[in-house]
């Protein structure tokens, strides 16, 4: 079903945005200017870990503390604590720097993963941290949860890229990662415990539009120049919005790179970064994984995230959730990815590692090598549609 | 006799591979991997500094050129355009014909013209894959996944 606007009068500019981030996106031009960030020493996140242990877990004790690598937007921390019995427990620190490549709050992201919890495998919310209290930064505490991203045979790379799991795991993993996926659509957002998350209204543009009103300030903020596809591709966004018929929690960064096995059994045991999740169509969240950054290709054939072929997934998710993927929906969203992570990796990634306001500025720097793939991709998907 | 460029960051390569990046001790893992990307970032610079004159001159054609074709775009409802200049002597800075890109999508756009519409797509689509070639020699270095599978 689809309603429609006279595209002529909303342009991409005039797309509103979700009410839970527009404030965020108002916050962050207030640091724009800030000087260059330092990078949390490790002996201040002692000090605050000690804080935190004291207040929370006060027969435990940090035994260390290391710096984590890997990601794009937090700094990242293991605590090893034990107690008075000798019993180890180890928390992940995940505490913002002073931007992001992606524009959203620990509050969001606590919230959906306290929401997921029980539901999915997710790593337990220990502690939301955004007033001070314990960590100079908005932090969030998690429970460490064994596994490991990526096989140990990986080539070295940027999260999730050219990631291939082989048959074994492949066949392992590819039912846990899809059922999980659907157990997340499934819940009922209506009904669920969300205060930091607005709901857009059924069987109406509002689930797109507020994603378009979100990209689309976003690259408004961060362009130092403009790209004239992304400003066709922006139009042709708006004019083309789907109608949702029953928006659903979306994680929508759920791919290789962001979750959690166990190499020997196969077992997902958490799915990460759960920091741009909200509530829209689930076609943006099926498109997400169709994307071809972490396609791999074995023997000739390319399969999303190295685990389905094209429409082995669109079986396999209508079976699973007992909806109907819409192939122009479908395709809509594909644009739409490539349109959204073409702003973040070349216009956020670019504008934070300029600015110096986080703790990955290389890896920042490194995300813009994305560029040509997602202009190409653009392209093709426009020409098809 | 002094060292290019490219002598000094290979310099820089080899003391991050050969002598920095085997001292840094296995835990520090967010050490070694911006020791790793700072190499692979070096590589990526290694020639580039000599082509960069002629890849900005080249960007600024192709953006020269995309804002002429929309204006003839916009001439085929019979608007007249303001007078290009593109024919003029004196290099326009590129943010400003970009933005002039961008106003002139976003009129078509606005203007409910459908002819002006699909029209406009071919020409930012050529300038969107010359401008993807350039850059993905650029970025070769960077470990990206190729433009095989878009």
């Amino acid at each position: 079903m689809r309603a429609i606007d006279p595209p002529q009068k909303l342009g991409s500019r005039a797309m509103p945005i979700d009410p839970d981030l527009k404030g965020i996106l108002d916050e962050r031009l207030s640091v724009r200017n800030a000087a260059p960030y330092q990078p949390l020493l490790l002996s201040e996140m002692k000090e605050s870990v000690g804080l935190f242990l004291r207040d929370t877990f006060p027969h435990q004790e940090a035994v260390d503390v290391l710096r984590l690598g890997g990601g794009a937007s937090k700094e990242q921390f293991v605590v090893i604590a034990r107690d008075r019995e000798g019993r180890i427990e180890k928390y992940v620190v995940r505490a913002d720097p002073l931007e992001t490549v992606t524009v959203t709050n620990r509050r969001r992201e606590s919230e959906v993963l306290r929401l997921a919890h029980g539901i999915m495998p997710v790593p337990e919310v220990i502690c939301l941290d955004c007033d001070g209290r314990f960590f100079k930064q908005p932090t969030i505490v998690m429970r460490f949860v064994d596994g490991v991203t990526k096989p140990a045979n990986s080539p070295r790379g940027v999260t999730g890229i050219g990631v291939a799991f082989g048959s074994r795991l492949r066949d392992q993993l590819k039912t846990q990662f899809l059922d999980h996926l659907v157990a997340l659509h499934a819940i009922d957002v209506n009904t669920a415990p969300l205060k930091n998350f607005s709901v857009p209204s059924a069987n109406t543009h509002e689930a797109t539009s507020w994603q378009l009103g979100y990209w689309n300030e976003i690259w408004r903020q961060d362009a130092t120049e403009e790209v004239p596809i992304i400003s066709y591709v922006g139009e042709w966004l708006v004019r083309n919005r789907p109608v949702t018929e029953k928006p659903v929690m979306l994680h929508t960064d759920y791919r290789t790179g962001n979750f959690l096995f166990d190499e020997q059994s196969g077992a997902i045991t958490a799915i990460l970064d759960w920091e741009m999740a909200h509530v829209g169509d689930f076609h943006e969240e099926v498109a997400q994984i169709l994307q071809p950054t972490t396609a791999v290709r074995d023997a000739g054939v390319w399969r999303a995230n190295d685990m389905f072929e094209r429409q082995e997934l669109l079986d396999a998710y209508e079976a699973a959730s007992g909806r109907s993927i819409d192939a122009v929906t479908l395709r809509y969203y594909e644009l739409f990815w490539a349109y959204k992570v073409y702003i973040c990796t070349v216009g956020t990634a670019s504008s934070v590692a300029r600015a110096q306001h986080s703790h990955q500025d290389l890896v920042l720097a490194t995300l813009a090598g994305m560029s040509p793939l997602l202009l190409e991709r653009m392209c093709n998907l426009l020409e098809a549609a | 006799m002094f060292l290019t460029i490219d002598d000094r960051l290979a310099c820089v390569s080899r003391a991050l591979e050969a002598v920095i990046i085997p001292a840094l001790p296995p835990e520090q893992m967010l050490a070694i991997e911006q020791a790793h990307l700072s190499v692979m970032h070096i590589r990526a610079l290694l020639g580039q500094a000599t082509e960069l004159s002629a890849a900005v001159d080249a960007e600024l054609q192709d953006a020269t050129s995309l804002r002429d074709q929309l204006c003839e775009v916009a001439e085929l409802q019979g608007e007249k355009p303001p007078h290009s200049s593109s024919s003029s002597s004196v290099p326009e800075p590129y943010e400003k014909i970009l933005a002039e890109v961008d106003n002139r999508i976003r009129q078509i756009s606005a203007n409910g013209d459908e002819q002006q519409w699909l029209a406009m797509r071919a020409p930012i689509i050529r300038h969107a894959r010359a401008r993807a070639q350039a850059e993905a020699y650029w970025f070769a270095e960077f470990g990206m996944p190729s433009l095989d599978n878009v």
